[in-house]
């Protein structure tokens, strides 16, 4: 084998292992839901004191969708590419008056059967407060998030409806 | 009398009768239209497909809250484009379109969630149409439904009244939450 040949199928293996690593390395990451404010609003909640997801999801959470899970809303099947924010803040009140404090967290659902194909199909996400880089879940709270989920399979994992 | 001056009578009539179709035609055709310029379309259009516009922000307000009567339950704004440019520029263009829509409440062990639609309210600017009350034409619809119209003239004033003290937002309360 001449020099260039050796050379040629150096580099080649290189590029082959560069691009697998650039490849492979997005899966680890959900994307922030970029302008999901800008999304259609599904439904909203606010859970307080006395409910026992109180400490977890206290305050008031409005429910968000992307156009494809808009789809999915619709038709009961999220095609690929559907993403759900449930976007909490905390409640203030005043003068029997609550309104919308600064953001706990987002959390997001993203939908790609083959790259989430042990979780329903779903990948999940929780950004801190108005970060979109500080992503919080550990893979056993990512795993917690599909346990929870999974009582709606019927509902391709989805707990909220549109409301019209 | 000869017949052809029969004849020719006969024709004359029918002249003038077709002649007198065509006036009264025109006038009513002339009326209709003046009629319609008059009378210009002050009302609020129904925002058909609103809950597919973006969410601005959201209330609850509850009994203890002096508004409860009249504004009682959970809220959403929600804005068409154009006026999500008058969020950013402060200045709402002609076609924005604000929602204002009022929902019951359920609360169960904790949790309040939304219950059915009380009413629909809406603001349109128009800065010719509506320049009485600073550009904006208000509406209330109630329900669900898109024909029933809740607001008389002084009902109108009333939001106007109401709205004029944000002069300097373009009469607008409400800020979007980004």
């Amino acid at each position: 084998m001449t020099i260039e040949k050796k050379t040629c199928l150096f580099v080649s293996f290189v590029m082959l292992i560069s691009s697998l690593y650039l490849w492979a390395k997005p899966e680890d990451v959900i994307a922030y839901p970029a302008g999901f404010r800008d999304w259609n609003h599904v439904r909203s909640a606010l859970i307080g004191p006395a409910s026992p997801a109180y400490q977890e999801y206290g305050g008031l959470h409005h429910i968000y969708a992307n156009k494809k899970a808009m789809e999915g809303y619709r038709n009961g099947k999220f095609p690929d590419g559907s993403v759900l924010i449930f976007d909490l803040s905390e409640a203030k009140e005043h003068h029997g008056t609550t309104i919308e404090g600064r953001r706990k967290f987002i959390d997001m659902m993203v939908k790609d059967g083959k790259r989430f194909a042990d979780t329903g199909g779903w990948g999940y996400e929780r950004y801190a407060g108005d970060s979109q880089t500080e992503r919080v879940l550990t893979a056993q709270a990512k795993t917690a998030c599909y346990n929870c989920h999974a009582t709606k399979k019927d509902n391709d994992y989805v707990f909220s409806k549109l409301r019209e | 009398m000869p017949i052809h001056e029969n004849v020719g009578r006969l024709i004359q009539l029918a002249k003038r009768r077709r002649m007198i179709f065509l006036a009264l035609t025109a006038v009513c055709i002339a009326t209709w239209s003046l009629s319609s310029r008059a009378k210009p379309n002050d009302e609020v259009p129904y925002p058909v497909g609103y809950r597919l516009w973006t969410h601005v922000r959201t209330v609850l307000i509850g009994p203890q809250s002096p508004a409860f009567e009249s504004f009682g339950g959970l809220h959403h704004i929600y804005a068409n484009e154009k006026a999500m440019e008058g969020y950013r520029a402060g200045r709402f263009p002609d076609g924005s379109v604000l929602v204002f829509e009022l929902l019951e409440t359920r609360e169960n062990a904790g949790v309040t969630a939304e219950g059915p639609r009380k009413r629909v309210g809406v603001m349109v600017k128009e800065s010719k149409r509506y320049a009485e009350t600073g550009g904006w034409g208000f509406e209330s619809f109630q329900g669900d439904s898109q024909t029933e119209r809740r607001l008389n003239a002084a009902g109108r004033t009333a939001c106007f009244k109401c709205h004029e003290p944000q002069k300097n937002r373009d009469f607008v309360f409400s800020e979007y939450r980004k």
